[in-house]
């Protein structure tokens, strides 16, 4: 009786502590909530990075350009450029005012610094190939051959090349080109902590748990509009919490109940019941990333362009558009995002779903029934539920379609390696068409993951490459979509799609068709 | 016995290094790199190849086992592929979330367990039994995770008592700990406590069955003495081995649990690290999940003696 009721005494302790430490949780002045499905990796841009870490970052940092939600390139931290009439020589003017988080004024020497840094060989920059020609791919070459700073309110950059994407690989959402003071490093030279100009500034990062990040006090917005990643970044909420919450089921189940204010990239089979509550606020976004079915065309059976054809017009696009993303995201079989200005109908261009047709094709080129495997994953839901409805959609035209599941870093490799016939995959956004055609078009001996060899389009690239003029870029990108939808060198499905819950007192997400958000500029009701 | 603990321990050394290896050469077969993983579909090549360079993974598979275990041996573990962070020190903490709530579910769970077991036991086919054996059988069947979701949705969501998201340790704020802990405590106390009762319960059965059990209610004694004085320690033993690799099991991450309530444990410190092919983190985890596992077996083996006197080490 005695431990009975010691026992007893126990438990009720417990509950009221529990009742006691609830109100820690659910009152005081809480920053936005922000979940992230992983940890972020890193706090150096451009290095060690992922979708989550380029998310954080960008709170924190700022480059001479950003692109605006649009696509085009606007001013950050210049205020303006000019191009020499060779396109060789950009001259950028920074903009006044502008403090680091340790309150030091920016100047063309902290631009240099940056840029100095992130060009040396030991930086472990990721785009360092863009802008040191060190990269083999289309999208590399370019050599910054001097930077020079003349006053301190001037940069000036020396190319070897006149280049059509020089300021949109400045802008480049998943390598930052930052400017940072050099306190961001220890007195050893090695990376401490960002030390930037961006509106907040970091507070703490506990690893597997949160980033926290605190408005940056000496902040000045620029006065235009936000936009995308270029205008006004007020940071109107003092702390933003990046939590890491791994489980899509339980990030919506703290959503529901007031311990997150956002969760990303919602799965639509959640989106109905979650419209329901009025407490949330569902928002749609499309999106520039890219899912597609990969494939070899150096496979034995891949490479006659009729078989190819066949598997072309046996996806019924529309249809996994329908089952896979419940009608939301765009149909798109071109490298050109539906989103992007340089859309047109002519990249509507594609070989229509026609069974019949498909299987005249596959007898044709003598298909007689070998196995076309399909590899794909369990970890990326979309790739999963693609790769299942292809091979339903191939079965059904007489090709023999198994899938062949790995985990994602086992498919990845193959993809890197070219190892493979077919693959769901889905491409990152990226925010100039010319980088998703740098990065299809080539030669497969060299890069693995080319997916597409012939040397009309590798000439068209190389075009497209130095072309300024937005008319010229256009049609350029025609002339490519129009080659690729005879080739089929790869059967793009649709652009994504995501959709962002937020809690309904939390109002102006930044989102845009480049898949990721932004929190300056955001307002919430007081809790 | 402590001769006998000595040789267990001087055993464990060889047995660590074979997990190494094991563990080195599973991890290298496998396809998937940690470069291009970390590259991810924006790699080019050279970037890749630079990223090898970085990593060390450019050497000879030999090269790389021995230089890890020269560190390993430094008590240096490497640094994280993914995060840069050095492993030991990752690992240690990650291992203090765990054990917070293992630590304390394994605790209740035997407290509440092995008596139920015995109750269960010493009335068999009585209505207190079948209430145990349906626990048993409903906590053995149902998947944690689900559990999880379920107190999720009626403490978190429903009731808004408790936090849904998050984690504080108890070295932080013990009463806030609580609320974080709660839950996930709750969620695996449910699956020992029924694996628990589930050896409980049969090893009484077992010891009841006994010639000196009979000799005991023979000579008169109190069923209560029976089973608490003469059951119970030798029905204990068995519990006490399940009970051992439970909770050696547990420790190495409960990565279901750490992920349906996103505590910072070693499972899913590990788990994220073979999704990431982060060599470093794989391997340390793996040895100090080898290394749990040794110790909690040794614990086990000498604590045989208290129950049962027979055993001799």
């Amino acid at each position: 009786m005695r431990s009975q009721r010691v026992a007893f005494a126990l438990a009720a302790a417990l509950v009221v502590a529990l009742a006691a430490a609830a109100p820690a949780f659910a009152a005081g002045a809480l920053p936005l909530r922000i979940a992230l499905n992983a940890d972020i990796r890193g706090l150096e841009p451009g290095v060690n990075r992922d979708a989550n870490t380029d998310l954080v970052i960008h709170h924190i940092v700022e480059g001479l350009v950003a692109h605006r939600a649009d696509m085009s390139i606007g001013p950050a931290l210049a205020d303006s450029w000019t191009t020499s009439a060779d396109g060789k020589t950009y001259t950028f003017k920074l903009r006044r005012g502008v403090s680091f988080h340790n309150g030091k004024p920016l100047t063309s020497a902290e631009v240099k610094w940056s840029w100095d840094r992130y060009l040396a060989p030991a930086s472990g920059w990721a785009c360092r190939g863009w802008f040191d020609g060190s990269a083999s791919g289309a999208d590399g070459g370019l050599r910054i051959e001097a930077i020079e700073t003349p006053d301190a309110g001037t940069v000036i950059f020396r190319l070897d090349r006149p280049s059509g994407l020089f300021l949109a690989q400045l802008a480049s959402i998943q390598c930052p080109s930052a400017v940072l003071h050099p306190a961001s490093l220890d007195a050893q030279g090695k990376w401490r902590e960002p030390v930037a100009t961006g509106p907040y500034k970091l507070a703490d990062w506990k690893r597997g748990q949160y980033v926290e990040l605190v408005r940056h006090g000496g902040y000045v917005p620029r006065k235009e509009p936000r936009s995308g990643y270029a205008g006004a970044r007020v940071p109107s909420i003092e702390r933003l919490r990046f939590v890491v919450v791994p489980e899509e089921v339980a990030a919506v189940a703290a959503l529901r109940a007031g311990s997150i204010d956002v969760v990303q990239n919602v799965a639509v089979d959640q989106i109905p019941a979650l419209q329901k509550n009025p407490a949330l606020r569902v928002t749609h976004q499309s999106l520039l990333g890219w899912t597609a079915l990969l494939l070899n065309t150096r496979d034995p059976v891949l490479r006659d362009v009729r078989v190819r054809q066949a598997l072309a017009r046996a996806i019924d696009r529309g249809q996994a558009v329908k089952v896979n993303t419940g009608g939301y995201a765009k149909v798109n079989s071109s490298a050109v995002p539906v989103d992007s200005a340089y859309y047109t109908p002519a990249h509507r261009a594609w070989p229509p779903y026609d069974l019949q047709k498909a299987r005249e094709l596959l007898r044709a080129a003598g298909y007689r029934g070998a196995p076309i495997r399909i590899q794909t994953n369990r970890r990326y839901k979309n790739m999963f539920d693609n790769a299942l409805m292809m091979q339903a959609m191939l079965q059904a035209a007489g090709v023999r379609a198994e899938l062949e599941v790995m985990d994602w870093a086992a498919q990845l490799a193959r993809y890197q390696a070219g190892e493979f016939q077919l693959s769901s995959f889905s491409f990152s956004a990226r925010l100039d068409p010319a980088f998703t055609y740098a990065n299809l078009i080539g030669d497969k001996g060299k890069r693995g993951t080319v997916q597409w060899e012939d040397a009309a389009a590798s000439q068209l690239l190389e075009r497209l490459m130095t072309q300024v003029d937005a008319a010229d870029r256009k049609a350029t990108m025609e002339q490519l979509h129009q080659r690729m939808a005879v080739q089929v060198p790869i059967i793009g499905l649709y652009n994504g799609h995501w959709a962002i819950v937020t809690r309904a007192d939390v109002k102006d997400v930044m989102h845009w068709p480049a898949g990721t958000l932004a929190f300056w500029g955001v307002t919430r009701a007081s809790r | 016995m402590l001769g006998y603990a000595l040789r267990r321990i001087a055993l464990a050394a060889p047995t660590l290094l074979l997990v190494s290896l094991i563990v080195f050469t599973i991890m290298r077969a496998v396809p998937g790199d940690p470069a291009e993983v970390m590259a991810g579909d924006l790699a080019t090549p050279e970037y890749v190849a630079e990223l090898r360079r970085r990593m060390g993974l450019d050497q000879p598979l030999p090269v790389q086992f021995v230089r890890w275990l020269g560190s390993v041996a430094r008590g240096d573990l490497g640094t994280s592929i993914m995060t840069g962070e050095p492993v030991l020190p990752a690992m240690l903490s990650r291992l203090a979330v765990t054990a917070q709530v293992v630590v304390p579910s394994f605790l209740l769970a035997l407290l509440i367990a092995i008596p139920a077991g015995l109750i269960a036991a010493s009335r068999r086919n009585t209505a207190v039994d079948f209430a145990t054996v349906t626990f048993v059988v409903a906590g053995l069947s149902v998947p944690s995770f689900w559990t999880g979701l379920l107190l999720i949705l009626f403490f978190g969501v429903q009731l808004q008592w408790l936090p849904t998201v998050g984690f504080v340790s108890v070295t932080e704020d013990f009463t806030t700990a609580l609320t974080y802990l709660a839950l996930p405590v709750l969620s695996l106390l449910l699956v020992e406590m029924a694996t628990v009762a589930r050896m409980a319960r049969s090893s009484t059965i077992e010891v009841l069955g006994q010639e000196y059990i009979t000799h005991a209610r023979a000579k008169g004694l109190p069923e209560r003495k029976v089973i608490w004085r003469h059951a119970l320690p030798n029905a204990v033993a068995p519990v006490l081995t399940v009970a051992g690799l439970l909770l050696g099991s547990l420790l190495g991450g409960a990565a279901v649990i750490e992920t349906v309530f996103t505590l910072p444990g070693l499972g899913r410190f590990l788990l994220e690290g073979i999704y990431a092919r982060d060599y470093p983190v794989v391997q340390g985890t793996l040895l100090l999940v080898a290394l749990i596992k040794i110790g909690v077996n040794l614990a086990v083996d000498l604590l045989y003696p208290v129950f049962d006197p027979r055993v001799r080490l």
